[in-house]
């Protein structure tokens, strides 16, 4: 298939030219997949989500207009989808959490691996059961913002949520989660060394 | 004895971090084909769905602009028949349409 700039894209994907969309997906492919793969939990769930995203804006092209930016609007899709994602799945792990251990009680630290590479994995296991914590606004806020490191602008932009809002939301979420943080360091220092407190 | 080679990170330095991690996000081979393929279905199943959105606001626009010189009217005529008493002359609309209810109305 020969070059095509994105606009020319859109706008045969929205006369119904599948392989206008497929091309158009690729562009995307990889933001999509970064993003869904900070809401997702495993393989499955990412694709799952990945492939709700791009059907959604499948779906969506027609109320495109085309003298908006194409990647805003994509992403805006991208967001919300995520966003409902949470929602739909918020249910389902709390009935997962009450029959496995609680959270709170698993051993999600950064055990001051010196490979960097498995310290920042062990750091998002971490943030990862934080969040876990928050509710779904508070999380999309604190990953949009704090993870993939967005602007309050943006992020506002993204979610149609004011400016202020978004910076309350997020200073809040960070704030319950940091309190979280330091009370499960506290407990495990507790439980290594029970004399200290006495 | 706990392997502790570094200090435990602070909840700033965690959330660097963390900002830092990349998750697996390689999608698996054949992603591509299986969005087609359900796009294909959506397609059969539904007809176009990206062409009835627009399809249907386009018309709710057109019949809304349509129905505004028959509301214009409506309204004239109650203005010529009621008056400009309302909310009694709404109160009066409302016990005759009252009347077409099947039923035999409130």
């Amino acid at each position: 298939m020969p070059e095509c700039d994105e606009s020319e894209l859109v706008h045969r994907a929205k006369a119904g030219d599948d392989d206008a969309y497929a091309a158009l997906a690729a562009l995307y492919r990889d933001r999509v997949f970064g993003t869904a793969s900070r809401f997702a939990r495993g393989r499955h769930e990412l694709e799952d989500l990945a492939q709700e995203i791009f059907l959604r804006v499948w779906k969506g092209l027609g109320t495109f207009r085309e003298d908006a930016p194409f990647e805003h609007w994509f992403m805006r899709i991208a967001v919300r989808t995520c966003y409902d994602f949470l929602r739909k799945h918020r249910r389902r792990r709390e009935s997962e959490i009450l029959v496995d251990e609680p959270l709170a009680d698993q051993e999600f630290r950064v055990t001051g691996e010196a490979d960097p590479v498995a310290r920042r994995r062990e750091a998002w296991e971490v943030v990862r059961s934080l969040l876990a914590e928050l509710g779904e606004k508070d999380r999309l806020v604190v990953t949009l913002v704090d993870l993939e490191g967005r602007s309050i602008r943006e992020t506002a932009s993204l979610t149609g949520w004011s400016e202020s809002n978004v910076k309350v939301r997020a200073f809040r979420a960070r704030k319950r989660m940091r309190d979280i943080y330091e009370r499960r360091e506290e407990e495990r220092r507790r439980r290594l060394n029970p004399d200290s407190s006495a | 004895m706990e392997p502790l080679k570094e200090p435990d990170p602070t909840f700033d330095a965690l959330l660097e971090l963390a900002r830092q991690h990349e998750p697996d996000a390689e999608p698996r081979p054949g992603f591509d084909t299986r969005l087609r393929a359900r796009i294909r279905e959506l397609r059969v199943a539904g007809g176009e769905p990206a062409a009835a959105f627009p399809l249907f606001t386009r018309w709710l626009w057109s019949a809304s602009w349509g129905l505004s010189p028959v509301a214009a009217l409506l309204a004239l005529l109650l203005a010529l028949f009621y008056g400009f008493s309302l909310p009694e002359g709404a109160g009066t609309l409302v016990f005759h349409l009252a009347d077409w209810i099947p039923g035999g109305g409130f």
